[in-house]
């Protein structure tokens, strides 16, 4: 029960935030820059380089933006998605199986939540710069400073997300293993 | 709720008090109870024990069960019952004040004023000088005849002993049930004296009252269950002589069976339990009395707390002798212990297993976290907080801390209690005592003076983790479930205090 309670809670944590990664690529906001995903992406993201052809041929350009964001943002967020679930959940699960069975025993375990979440930043850092720039059907056609910014972005909402699913999925047994926690949760 | 009475009498029954009284702290005694001891022997090592074991109880329960201040709320079993005695009055030495000189029979009668032919016939039913002049400063060594005079010979209702039971019996007049319980040993001198006795005397007293309803007596006599070496050559007069214990016993039966007989002889108790125990457990020191007479706790008292709980706890009381056996000669588990509870048979192992586990987890993982020194480490968690911080308990106050550190000693006053009942029966058993297993966090060696048991100072990571098997027959959750539950524990509304978080804890051992 309490492990459903956990995965639930983790769902109503992980919806809002991808789905704001999900909007921000799919759907036309107005008050997001151009006011449509492609020609964000173009304005933005995609190279600068006047010697580069997507720069002097708009079609190309168009078609390159239509890509980056089939290709690389789409894919990007279903791993990432994916891979927040995942992490998460190993989360609810070392909790279980670490078996913590007296006080002062769970803040010992603080390392296993920062080994985590350097995996997290690690694998999601990883994941875009491959599918943002490096993947062979986007090779350096976006702008390095750009996918770095993108990069940083990911990196901050990564860790935002991973914090705010501990505080709502963490198992009171080993609330002290996340640090302030304790502080910010007082039942 | 009848009014409940349980008295011990003579050394075996001041040991069964003890068993009772942890029985209570366990849940399985009445909602309210008086609790009291008949030994002439006040200084016996067993009623001192029994009598200390009483006070603590009773501080222990003030401290969990003050409504407004710290309660642990009806529904739950942990010291469930209100002992009613008061302190320092829970033993009536029946030769008590007979100055300087140590009583005697003949002391007691006044033998030299007595008429020459009374005289005769008081050295015809007792010795001249062996049992007329015995010093019965230390109990009656094994001779009923002489308790039987003893006893009867000082019981008065004006005596603040006996005033609350004989107060009680007046208001069955107003349709009040009282039920009055005795035990004690059948091959004594006070207990066996003493039993048959006190219940005539109450019955003689309902009788010249004219109550005849709601006021019921039962009784568990202790058939000869231990025995002990006998005396040094050095030690002189009369002694108790465990050789003489089955002779003695079988007379006695004879008698009591024929108490059951109405047509013939008249009702002494409603309900009487006959406990034994073969082969017979043999004690390995011998004192003739006082403060070395501190016989170890053997597992064959537990029936007569269930004997008692049962009779307590039935709605209507079915007269007749009751006796069990257990299921295999060489073994004891958890189904040889009655059961006390209709529609409940596993009552007894609930509580005694909840309780236990509660005391062990409670000396071993909770206690040393909260004392001034500790707490502060482990403030901000979750148990904590819920439990303790948010009901009002300041953990920096002195009495906070003195009241914390009674319970850890009554809990290991009762671990130490359940390790030396189920220690020292063991080898009588061929060590196939199933119920709770004591190895865990006792240690027993019957070469050492006492009991022989001594509790682990601090139980290594490997014994915590064998917590979820201490109870035999059972699947309890080990250590990790009951910190879940802890920290996951909700605190009724009539839960306060110090209370809420021992209801907790004594919630997360079930």
């Amino acid at each position: 029960m309490r492990f459903l309670k956990a995965i639930l809670w983790l769902m109503i944590v992980l919806v809002p935030f991808s789905g704001l990664l999900y909007s921000l690529t799919y759907l036309e906001l107005e008050i997001i820059g151009e006011g449509s995903p492609i020609a964000n992406v173009s304005s933005y993201i995609l190279t600068q380089d006047e010697n580069n052809s997507i720069f002097t041929n708009d079609e190309l350009r168009y078609i390159t933006a239509q890509i980056f964001l089939e290709e690389g943002a789409a894919n990007l967020l279903v791993y990432v998605s994916v891979f927040w679930l995942l992490i998460s959940i190993l989360w609810i699960v070392i909790g279980e199986v670490l078996r913590i069975d007296r006080p002062g025993q769970a803040i010992k375990y603080i390392w296993i939540w920062f080994v985590l979440l350097i995996i997290s930043l690690v694998v999601v850092a990883s994941m875009t710069w491959y599918f943002l720039y490096a993947q062979d059907v986007l090779y350096q056609r976006a702008e390095f400073s750009s996918v770095f910014s993108l990069l940083i972005f990911m990196l901050i909402y990564t860790a935002v997300y991973f914090y705010l699913s501990c505080v709502f999925i963490t198992s009171r047994v080993i609330r002290s293993a996340v640090p302030f926690l304790t502080i910010i949760l007082r039942n | 709720m009848a009014d409940c009475y349980f008295l011990g009498i003579g050394g075996t029954g001041s040991k069964c008090v003890d068993t009772y009284v942890y029985s209570c702290a366990t849940g399985l005694g009445p909602e309210k109870l008086w609790i009291g001891m008949v030994d002439q022997d006040a200084g016996c090592g067993n009623v001192e024990k029994s009598s200390i074991n009483i006070e603590n109880y009773q501080r222990i329960r003030k401290i969990l069960r003050t409504p407004g201040l710290s309660d642990v709320n009806n529904k739950t079993n942990l010291f469930k019952t209100n002992i009613v005695s008061v302190p320092g009055q829970n033993n009536w030495e029946p030769l008590k004040g007979s100055g300087t000189t140590k009583p005697t029979l003949k002391n007691i009668f006044k033998f030299n004023a007595l008429k020459d032919e009374i005289q005769d016939i008081m050295s015809c039913l007792y010795h001249p000088e062996e049992e007329l002049e015995l010093e019965l400063d230390e109990g009656f060594r094994g001779r009923p005849s002489i308790g039987s005079a003893a006893i009867l010979s000082r019981i008065h209702e004006n005596e603040p002993f006996w005033q609350t039971i004989f107060n009680s019996i007046d208001s069955a007049k107003q349709g009040h049930e009282v039920r009055i319980f005795l035990v004690s040993s059948i091959f004594g001198g006070q207990g066996a004296s003493g039993f048959p006795s006190i219940a005539r005397l109450i019955r003689r007293i309902l009788e010249q009252k004219g109550i005849k309803e709601g006021v019921y007596i039962g009784g568990a006599l202790m058939l000869p269950y231990f025995s002990f070496p006998k005396p040094p050559d050095t030690e002189t007069g009369l002694f108790a002589y465990s050789d003489s214990f089955l002779e003695q016993t079988r007379g006695a039966l004879d008698y009591y069976g024929r108490l059951f007989d109405e047509k013939n002889y008249q009702k002494t108790f409603d309900q009487l339990y006959v406990v034994g125990w073969d082969p017979l457990i043999q004690l390995k020191t011998f004192a003739k009395g006082g403060p070395n007479q501190n016989n170890p706790a053997l597992l064959p008292e537990i029936f007569t707390s269930l004997a008692a709980s049962k009779f307590y706890e039935d709605k209507v009381i079915d007269e007749g002798i009751f006796y069990i056996a257990k299921n295999e000669s060489d073994a004891f588990s958890w189904p040889d212990l009655p059961s006390i509870k209709i529609g409940d048979k596993n009552f007894v192992k609930k509580c005694l297993s909840q309780f236990t586990r509660t005391a062990l987890s409670y000396r071993e993982i909770y206690y040393p976290n909260l004392t001034i020194d500790k707490w502060r480490k482990v403030k901000r968690e979750s148990w904590l907080r819920n439990l303790l911080t948010k009901q009002g308990v300041n953990l920096d106050d002195e009495e906070t801390a003195v009241n914390l550190l009674s319970i850890n000693k009554y809990f290991e006053s009762y671990l130490e209690w359940l390790a030396t009942m189920i220690h020292q029966s063991n080898e009588f058993t061929k060590n196939n005592i199933n119920l709770i297993d004591v190895n865990q966090y006792s240690q027993f060696d019957d070469s050492l003076q006492g009991a022989g048991v001594t509790l682990n100072e601090k139980l290594n990571n490997n014994q915590l983790k064998q917590f979820g098997k201490m109870i035999s027959d059972s699947k309890l959750g080990d250590l990790s479930s009951v910190f879940l539950r802890m920290n996951y524990a909700r605190v009724p509304r009539d839960r306060t205090g110090l209370g809420s978080f021992m209801g907790a804890l004594y919630d997360s051992c079930r």
